[in-house]
């Protein structure tokens, strides 16, 4: 076919089609109209390659090609929205190198997207997490002036040197003396807004005068185990600290902390997890106290060993947070301690948080002897509102439970008065050495509210299921609908059936029930044990029971 | 309640709050104050205003995101998660999820412009230009020389 054409048949077929293309017409049209004008541009194109290779051809197929791009759905949308979907693509993505091969990528896809990516996109090329040399330049200069994203690490960051002066987000992180030189860094960055800094426990950064202490624009430091000397004036005007093991050898070190929170009315999140203060007293030392207003998540976890009680003795007492602010604290405890003891001693500190006062959804787990874990959540967006963790340390007295959970779930009532608490998750991921059932007992009895209850994993499960059966002198849980199993033991499936009938058949002239709201659905864990069938079947005469992972 | 006219004449009536998740809608309402007249939607039309007025239904009692919320949006990082309702709302066929996009662009509903968005870039993130090309019906209309540049950019871009 391609042989029968003559050069004067294919100019004259090109000039036709490039009339067509000229013309245009609308191909955002909808409906009959714009599948015929597609199906002309696939067959105009059909025809086009089939003609000799020749430089008009390739270029009036490429120009059919984009008018065919025209049809495609996504290409209905505003150029700002296409925008839009390249940041989401490239700025979601956290793995090393990939937001800079999404930009990449993006921009190869059609001349259209090109443009978009190139021309109207900056910030899709400012993430220089390690790149090849020869791509830097591109990135430079499709990024324009827009702060830039870089990883100062290894040799490769010597090529971003000159541009400090745009550094937007920056991380730190050098481990071998072969590499670039912190004193590099004693030069001003304007630009900087969050930084990520890991350089090991090296003592000369105490001596580092970092980026000239100029970085006005400086919001968020995140710094792993790297000593910077709290009087560095980088630690100004944050709305975000973030510190991991780190020791503070200075005297006074909380006060120095809590001056850096003063010189940061703007707060708004503060996570300290395993710092140590090798010259701390051992009690309170007075001081004013700091407002943090606009403070949303304080994440607090304490070491062990010398400084184990920093947070709750010398931080705590001395700030004061809002009623909205999400409150996660970790910390090590003696075995006779419970959940108060993770509190400050001023009585106003987490008790009469406002946000604290809603919380519906209680979360509390077990996993061993040790470690217990209390979550509250509002459902409101399914915000959680506090986490509070214990991790005991030790040995026992005599006198102690070797069992961490009946003292946590005990305390929790006189800790957390929570009085719309509707829903509570108990779990326990180890035997008990010991019987939880009162505990538990006297939990139920705190929270008449509970309306839904999930039990999961090790419990002396015809004990606990026991405390449900409605009794003319026990009623716990009265509004219980709905009761979520996954037992890690066979269940007693007597005691079962007893629970669901005393909560939805009692006994003709029985008052008990009187005030107790039936129970309607009970589900089993699919991935624990199941219960039989029999006694799936006689639990379905009362209520719904069905299988449903948890 | 509220009347909405779709741009194939059909009528809708919804719940104020329901509505007024629209910040174009609820910027009318407040112009023309209380009235019976039905509000005009030239650019949606019934299929899509009645999933669009499913996902107001649904996040009717949700904060409205405020202006300080839009600005604090540039500042902050940006993720593609959606919410797990969101997730089983968004599963439509390409062809209304970018009428959705639309409609939620020109209704001025921030979260659903947003989830729309979300999951057309979940749709191309992890895939190579070809494979995105493929997705959205799209052909290659590069010229040989920006073909032979991209090649290069490409070559480092490739793995996976």
């Amino acid at each position: 076919m391609a042989s029968t054409i003559t050069p004067k048949l294919l100019e004259n077929l090109l000039s036709s089609f490039r009339y067509e293309l000229a013309c245009g017409g609308d191909t955002h049209t909808a409906g009959s109209s714009a599948s015929l004008a597609r199906t002309d541009l696939d067959r105009e194109l059909e025809v086009i390659q089939r003609t000799p290779d020749s430089v008009a051809a390739h270029e009036l197929a490429r120009q059919i090609r984009s008018r065919l791009n025209q049809f495609s759905l996504l290409h209905r949308l505003p150029t700002e929205l296409i925008s839009t979907i390249f940041h989401f693509v490239v700025e979601s993505d956290t793995l090393e190198g990939w937001p800079a091969k999404h930009a990449v990528r993006i921009s190869s896809v059609s001349r259209l997207w090109r443009e978009i990516a190139t021309e109207t996109c900056a910030t899709l090329w400012t993430r220089l997490d390690p790149l090849p040399s020869r791509l830097l330049d591109l990135f430079l200069s499709r990024s324009g002036t827009a702060p830039l994203a870089i990883a100062y690490e290894g040799s490769y960051s010597r090529n971003m040197l000159p541009y400090i002066h745009r550094w937007g987000i920056c991380r730190v992180q050098l481990y071998t003396s072969e590499e670039p030189p912190l004193q590099e860094l004693s030069v001003p960055a304007p630009q900087l807004e969050v930084l990520r800094f890991d350089v090991g426990p090296r003592e000369s950064i105490s001596y580092l005068n970092l980026f000239c202490g100029v970085t006005p624009r400086l919001r968020e430091i995140y710094i792993d185990f790297s000593h910077i000397p709290m009087s560095c004036p980088i630690f100004r005007g944050l709305t975000g600290l973030h510190l991991y093991c780190i020791a503070y050898r200075e005297p006074n070190p909380i006060d120095q902390l809590l001056g850096i929170l003063e010189l940061c009315p703007l707060m708004k999140s503060i996570s300290f997890t395993c710092l140590v203060f090798p010259t701390l007293p051992i009690a309170p030392m007075p001081g004013p106290l700091i407002t943090l207003r606009y403070l949303q998540n304080l994440d607090l976890e304490e070491g062990r060993g010398q400084s184990r009680q920093w947070a709750r003795t010398h931080f705590l007492p001395r700030i004061i947070v809002p009623n909205s602010c999400t409150l996660d604290i970790g910390a090590s405890v003696r075995w006779g301690d419970d959940l108060r003891h993770l509190l400050p001693q001023r009585s106003d500190f987490l008790p009469n948080l406002s946000d604290i006062q809603p919380v519906r959804v209680l979360d509390v787990s077990c996993w061993g002897e040790r470690s217990s874990c209390v979550r509250g959540k509002t459902f409101v967006s399914d915000r959680v509102a506090f986490v509070l963790s214990l991790e005991r340390f030790g040995e026992p007295d005599g006198n102690d439970d070797r069992n961490a959970f009946p003292r946590t779930i005990s305390s929790i009532g006189r800790a957390l008065p929570l009085p719309l608490l509707e829903e509570v998750a108990l779990s326990q991921s180890r035997p008990c050495d010991s019987d939880p059932t009162s505990a538990l007992k006297s939990f139920f009895r705190i929270y008449p509210s509970l309306r839904i209850v999930r039990l999961r994993g090790h419990w002396p499960w015809s004990s606990i299921l026991d405390l449900f059966v409605v009794t003319p002198t026990r009623q716990l849980c009265p509004l219980l609908q709905d009761l979520w199993l996954a037992p890690d033991e066979p269940l007693d499936g007597k005691v079962l059936l007893e629970v669901v009938k005393s909560r939805t058949a009692p006994e003709v002239d029985s008052p008990h029930l009187c005030g107790v709201a039936p129970l309607q659905h009970v589900y089993f864990d699919p991935n624990h044990e199941r219960p039989s069938s029999s006694v799936r079947a006689a639990l379905r005469t009362y209520v719904t029971a069905s299988f449903k992972a948890f | 309640m509220v009347n909405l006219v779709t741009s194939d004449n059909e009528s809708f009536t919804v719940e104020k709050a329901v509505a007024s998740r629209s910040v174009l809608i609820k910027n009318m309402l407040e112009d023309v104050g209380e009235s019976d007249q039905p509000i005009p939607l030239p650019n949606v039309t019934a299929s899509v205003l009645k999933k669009v007025l499913e996902y107001c239904d649904h996040h009717k009692n949700e904060p409205m995101p405020t202006s300080e919320d839009l600005a604090a949006e540039d500042t902050r990082k940006r993720t593609t998660d959606i919410g797990e309702w969101d997730q089983k709302f968004i599963q439509v066929d390409q062809e209304m999820l970018f009428e959705i996009i639309l409609a939620a662009n020109y209704l001025d509903i921030k979260p659903l412009l947003d989830v729309g968005c979300k999951t057309v870039a979940n749709m191309i993130k992890g895939k190579t230009p070809e494979e995105i090309r493929k997705l959205f019906n799209i052909v290659n209309d590069f010229t040989p020389e920006e073909e032979a540049q991209i090649k290069k950019e490409n070559e480092w871009a490739e793995d996976r």
